[in-house]
Parts: C-alpha cells; structure tokens; sequence
C-alpha cells in the first residue's frame, strides 16, 4: 500500500509527530498542576483529545494548544475531585491538612504566590514555568494575544510587589536562582 | 525586579523543571499509549473539524465516552511510570476557590420555540452543556454540582431557576437531588425536548458525539 495516499496513515503518521513533539513537555504541565495518582489519566485524556481533534491542532503552535487541552482535562479533574473532598468531608467531618513534600520552596515566592489569584498565578507559570511568551499564552488560555499581555505584565507587577511585601514580613528564603530552558525546545 | 530576575526566580522553584525524568517517548508505555489511541475511531471528530475551530470551545469537550476509552487505553497502557512528588505548589492548589455558579433560568415551557426532532448536530451547538448532579433542591431552585463541562462553562456549580412544569419538560416526573442529569441552555434558559435530562447512557452518548467526546 502506499502510505502516500493513505489518509488513515497519513493521520498517523501526523499523530505520531505531534506525539513524539508534546508528549514528555505534557506529562510535565500535568505533573506541575496534580496530584501524582491523577497524571496518567489526565495526560491520557489529553493525548486522545489530540487525536480525536488532530485536523484543529495549529501547526504552529502543537505545544500552547496542547497544554490548552491539558489545562480542560485538568480543571475536569479538578471538579470531579473536589466533588469527592467535599463528600469525605462531609462523611469524615475532619479538619483538612494540607499535604506536605520534601520539595524545597522558595519560602517569600510562595508566599507572593498565594497572594495572587488564581487566574494570575496560572499566568505566571506558564511564563516561567512552560517559558511561554504572551502569544503562546493566549492560546493555552483562549484569550486574545492582546489580553494575555496585558494580563501578564500585571501579574508579573502583583507577584513583584506581593515579594516585596513577603520579604518585609520575614519570610526566609532558601531559593536558588537557576536559567533553565524553554519547555519546547528540550 | 527585572522580569529575568522574575522569571528565574520562578523557574528554580518550578517543581517540574524541564531536565526532571518522565515517562520518555520513546519507552514502551508510550508506544503502546499511542497505538491504543490511534485505534480508537475518529470519525466524531473529523466530522465536526469545519464546525469548531476555537481552541476554548475545542478543548472542552471531553467526555464521559473518552473517559472509558482512556481507561481502556491506559489499560492497555499497562505499565505505571513512577512519579515522584511535585511539591507544595501543587499541595496548595487544593485551597483555589471554588468559581461563582452559573445561573440559568428554567420555564414551564421551552427555550426553543417548539420541540424540534431530536438532532446531534443541533444538540451540538447548543451552549452551555454539561453533566452534573443535583445537591440542593428548593421549589423554584436546583443547584447542580457540575461534573464536566462539555461546552460553554466551567463553574463548579450551576443553579437553575425554574418554574413549575420544567421536570416534565426534561423528561422527569420529579428533579431529585442525588440525580445526575445532562442540561444544555440557549440564551440562558435550559433547553428541553431531550435536549436536557437525566444522565441515561443513550443522552450521555449523544453528547459525547455532540461534543467530540
């Protein structure tokens, strides 16, 4: 058979490029935002949701369109879950504690980081952490390139100031300060 | 701060680095994950492509009909990568407050003028759309604990202002708390003529093939 003019392999064979492309930078947008024991299923899903919708997948942008996907399966985990906290809560009537993690924290950036609201601290990450620009951005998020700049550089000015404000009221800081590359090009 | 200062600031307390192991593309488990995906049909997808190009609206719908063939998939998947733990960053997630809900009014009688016959394509532009299960009940008001949004959405809790004769129009005597049910709106009013009702697997599947579930 002529795998040219295949279109079932030719789908495949686009698959398994965008596959090859976004899979380990996926599992790591996950891992970053769930719990341990929720990552398979969510990037799972994702991967799926990319072959099932491959013909919508921008060529230019496999990566922010795929942690876009990532970002809906996530905040559907995240409903289902709190669904099942909220109903232990109730059956257990336990005070809740927060898990904790060898994980070393920059003590004043976390603290700046709980300041933000939700929406900011998610762009934060995804400038920092993915190393997205403001374009990339928005088409994780659906919004307009536009507004994700703007919305940016206000975060970036409120995580700054909520540092300010951490570091006066003593927060030690362990961090170290490392350049790491951006996400897409590892 | 400059913002490289910002960024690296961010990125040596990122809990995930770039450099940090996972499940590499090349391993076994990855093969087989994309083996099982590419052999689940795609005709759902491929024939609402020209419908929906909005990454937003794109990535909503996933549904329940994915879900169990991700579980497959992740079956056939089989082995487990060892995952380490992320830390407090995403310990503290589980405090993000919860969206206002969505509010949506119910009549007695229809959003749609007249009762349409029963069409996918129509179900498919139908926003917003989602799953959930009744956990409060008042005589005029449902809440509604959204379990996934297929479309149009992404409250955490949806409360339908209603008016007498709404249960029928959904296809139920009675709204019953406990009850999951698959509700979709037009211009704010929930849409009946099976359009909206109980979570029966015939409803959920023509949701998922609505939605590119």
């Amino acid at each position: 058979m002529n795998h040219q003019s295949d279109p079932d392999q030719q789908r495949r064979d686009r698959f398994g490029t965008l596959f090859a492309e976004v899979y380990e930078p996926v599992q790591r947008y996950v891992r970053r935002r769930v719990e341990a024991t929720a990552v398979d299923d969510v990037v799972s899903d994702t991967m799926l949701t990319l072959w099932r919708r491959l013909d919508e997948v921008p060529v230019e942008a496999h990566l922010p369109w795929s942690y876009g996907v990532a970002r809906r399966n996530i905040a559907n985990w995240r409903r289902s879950n709190m669904r099942r906290v909220r109903l232990l809560r109730r059956v257990a009537a336990e005070p809740r504690h927060p898990e904790t993690s060898g994980h070393p924290l920059d003590a004043e950036l976390e603290i700046a980081l709980t300041m933000l609201d939700g929406a900011d601290r998610e762009l934060i990450e995804l400038w920092a952490w993915e190393q997205l620009e403001p374009a990339e951005i928005a088409l994780v998020l659906g919004v307009s390139p536009n507004a994700a700049s703007v919305r940016l550089h206000r975060a970036k000015k409120r995580l700054a100031g909520n540092l300010e404000i951490a570091g006066k009221t003593g927060g030690s800081s362990g961090h170290s300060h490392g350049v790491q590359s951006k996400e897409d090009s590892s | 701060m400059s913002d490289d200062h910002l960024r690296d600031r961010m990125s040596a307390s990122n809990p995930v680095p770039p450099s940090h192991p996972v499940d590499p593309v090349t391993s076994d488990r990855a093969r087989s994950l994309m083996e099982g995906i590419m052999s689940t049909p795609t005709s759902e997808s491929t024939s609402e492509t020209n419908r929906e190009t909005n990454s937003e609206a794109g990535d909503t719908r996933n549904g329940t009909g994915m879900r169990r063939r991700t579980r497959l998939v992740t079956a056939i998947a089989a082995a487990l990568v060892i995952l380490t733990g992320v830390g407090g960053f995403i310990a503290s997630r589980g405090s993000q407050p919860e969206s206002p809900p969505l509010v949506l009014s119910a009549e007695g009688g229809n959003a749609l003028a007249s009762c349409l016959q029963f069409d996918v394509d129509i179900l498919a532009d139908m926003s917003p759309a989602f799953a959930g299960t009744v956990t409060e009940l008042t005589d005029s008001v449902a809440t509604i604990d959204v379990d996934k949004w297929y479309t149009g959405g992404d409250a955490d809790t949806v409360e339908i202002q209603y008016q007498p004769g709404f249960e029928a129009l959904i296809g139920t005597p009675n709204l019953e708390v406990g009850q999951r049910y698959l509700i979709t709106a037009t211009a704010g009013t929930v849409n009946g003529c099976g359009y909206s009702g109980p979570a029966t697997a015939d409803l959920e599947a023509a949701f998922d093939q609505a939605f590119g579930g």
